[in-house]
């Protein structure tokens, strides 16, 4: 009888506990069975107990959700990280699957359950749907046509009026990229919280239409049907390159660039996003510094670059203005002095040439102070009204005075201001 | 564009402002200051070249240096001291002939457009029989 049976067997580790669970698939839906918990330390027994359900249902599938906070939704299928199709131009990806050994057969990420919870009800309009799975909001802004905006929110420790202001923070962040906000709001919680539903409808101010399922049963539903979960599981491998191994490195900086130009408007969310790439290193990060917001992803990184180019440009002009500005000032300053000091010997060779000339053959000159300011001369004079004549011609306030020398000869000075 | 530059976030907006401002109080003054300085250069250079000129210089000014100084001094005179002083200040004692005061003077008309110095002060003559010694004091420009 068993071996007829298509039985889904589902788990989950939430905080230090696996839960476990399976159903048996009937044509009218399925049978859960009860949920049984195991502690972390005991993580062997889980496994013999999961490989021993698989031994009495041969035809099952063992599935499980993916609660990693770096899944992110894209236009595009990134072939360094495993990934699965949720819409027909939507992958949702994460960096690498780690299950540690235990049996996995199904593993869906919480993007592709809220698609396949809501999928019939997405029209034209832009719904947002939110799934909360082990403390962490996922949130979706879509229409029938695409995921048009996915984040992961952390809500660990937060009250719900946080938790509410988180939500109605990336519909605002929504809001700056596409300039349209939700028309109405989806909520698929794993969790019983009737308070964070009664906040978030106050905060919002929308109505919110709840659902609550438990994970087991939801994967219970995504295991149940093989066209439901043909594409939309993650895939444990990596989409081109095939590698055995599931760790991926860096994120392809080309992939989707209108994504990466989005993230430039949302650097606000930066710091409560969970599946921001910077956010991959610690993700309870939220005092991200102002430089941290620019270097939070490859594809931030470019855009921000872009955001600096014309003050880096502005500062390169400047700069070389500036500097060429100091060196040509040094040039000219230089240069200025030259010309007043030319100026200045040239009054003085001219004051030098015009005392030597007045001397003529009435006078020689014994000693001179000679400046652009003054002139003290002494000398001797035998010819002394052609002397002072000349020299009162070129400097009438100065003061001639003759003295007679013993040896019959006659001694002149001169001194004036010029 | 408007509607792109709007959906830009807030720091983007900030760094765009910012640019536009050291744009116009930084940058625009530096070049019309620097075009305006070198305009002002050039013709301040002109002038000093077609002195220059004149006197059939055709290098320009060089810093001073002793050696070089003396030895082209001393071509032309009988006899040149120069004694380093503080300051980069040079004191020069030049003997020379009476009848060549004429070349004396040609050589203060060209010193500077020959060295970067000025002349600091007085220039002393005193004079002997024959022969006429000039003190003065260089200054490096």
């Amino acid at each position: 009888m068993h071996n007829q049976q298509y039985v889904t067997i589902t788990h989950y580790k939430e905080r230090e506990f696996y839960f476990l669970n399976y159903a048996i698939q009937t044509k009218d839906g399925f049978i859960a069975k009860d949920i049984e918990q195991f502690h972390e330390t005991e993580k062997e027994k889980f496994i013999e107990r999961i490989r021993q359900l698989q031994v009495e249902y041969p035809k099952n599938q063992v599935i499980s959700l993916s609660l990693s906070s770096d899944q992110v939704v894209k236009d595009k299928e990134d072939p360094n990280k495993v990934s699965a199709q949720i819409f027909k131009d939507n992958f949702v990806t994460q960096n690498s699957i780690d299950l540690g050994n235990i049996p996995v057969t199904l593993y869906f990420s919480p993007y592709a359950v809220l698609y396949e919870e809501y999928k019939h009800k997405l029209d034209d309009k832009l719904t947002l749907m939110i799934g909360l799975f082990d403390r962490k909001l996922y949130i979706l802004f879509a229409n029938k046509e695409k995921i048009h905006q996915s984040w992961t929110l952390g809500t660990r420790g937060l009250t719900e009026k946080q938790i509410a202001d988180r939500v109605y923070k990336s519909m605002k962040a929504y809001y700056k990229i596409s300039y349209k906000f939700a028309d109405h709001i989806e909520m698929l919680v794993s969790d019983d919280s009737p308070k964070l539903l009664k906040v978030l409808r106050e905060e919002l101010s929308m109505s919110i239409l709840p659902t609550q399922k438990t994970i087991h049963n939801i994967l219970h539903h995504m295991g149940a049907d093989q066209s439901r979960f043909s594409s939309s599981y993650i895939k444990p491998y990596l989409s081109s390159s095939k590698t055995d191994g599931l760790a991926v490195n860096e994120e392809n900086p080309k992939v989707n660039e209108r994504a990466s130009l989005e993230e430039v408007a949302l650097n606000s969310l930066d710091d409560i996003r969970l599946n921001s790439p910077s956010s991959s290193v610690d993700t309870n990060q939220k005092a991200a510094s102002f430089f941290d917001g620019f270097k939070s992803s490859n594809g931030n990184k470019s855009v921000s670059l872009v955001s600096f180019i014309p003050l880096l440009f502005v500062l390169g002009l400047g700069g070389y203005f500036s500097l060429s500005n100091a060196k040509i000032q040094d040039k000219m300053n230089l240069l200025s002095a030259q010309s007043y000091a030319q100026t200045n010997n040239a009054l003085l060779s001219l004051t030098s040439k015009d005392i030597f000339s007045s001397m003529g053959k009435s006078a020689e000159l014994k000693s001179a102070n000679i400046s652009n300011e003054k002139i003290e001369l002494k000398g001797v004079v035998w010819g002394i009204e052609p002397l002072r004549n000349a020299l009162t011609e070129l400097y009438s306030d100065g003061e001639f005075v003759i003295k007679p020398l013993e040896n019959f000869m006659t001694e002149f000075s001169f001194k004036s201001k010029i | 564009m408007l509607e792109k530059f709007k959906s830009t976030s807030i720091v983007t907006k900030i760094l765009y402002l910012l640019a536009i401002v050291l744009f116009l109080v930084w940058v625009v003054p530096s070049m019309v200051n620097y075009y305006s300085t070198v305009s002002e250069y050039e013709k301040s250079r002109d002038e000093i070249q077609q002195i220059s000129k004149k006197y059939s210089i055709k290098e320009e000014a060089v810093p001073f240096t002793v050696d070089a100084f003396k030895e082209r001094t001393e071509r032309l005179f009988s006899k040149v001291t120069v004694t380093p002083l503080d300051m980069n200040k040079h004191s020069v004692s030049i003997q020379m002939k009476r009848e060549d005061i004429a070349k004396f003077h040609t050589f203060i008309d060209t010193l500077t457009l020959t060295y970067l110095v000025e002349i600091e002060g007085d220039l002393k003559f005193e004079s002997t029989d024959s022969l006429m010694e000039v003190k003065m004091v260089l200054v490096d420009l």
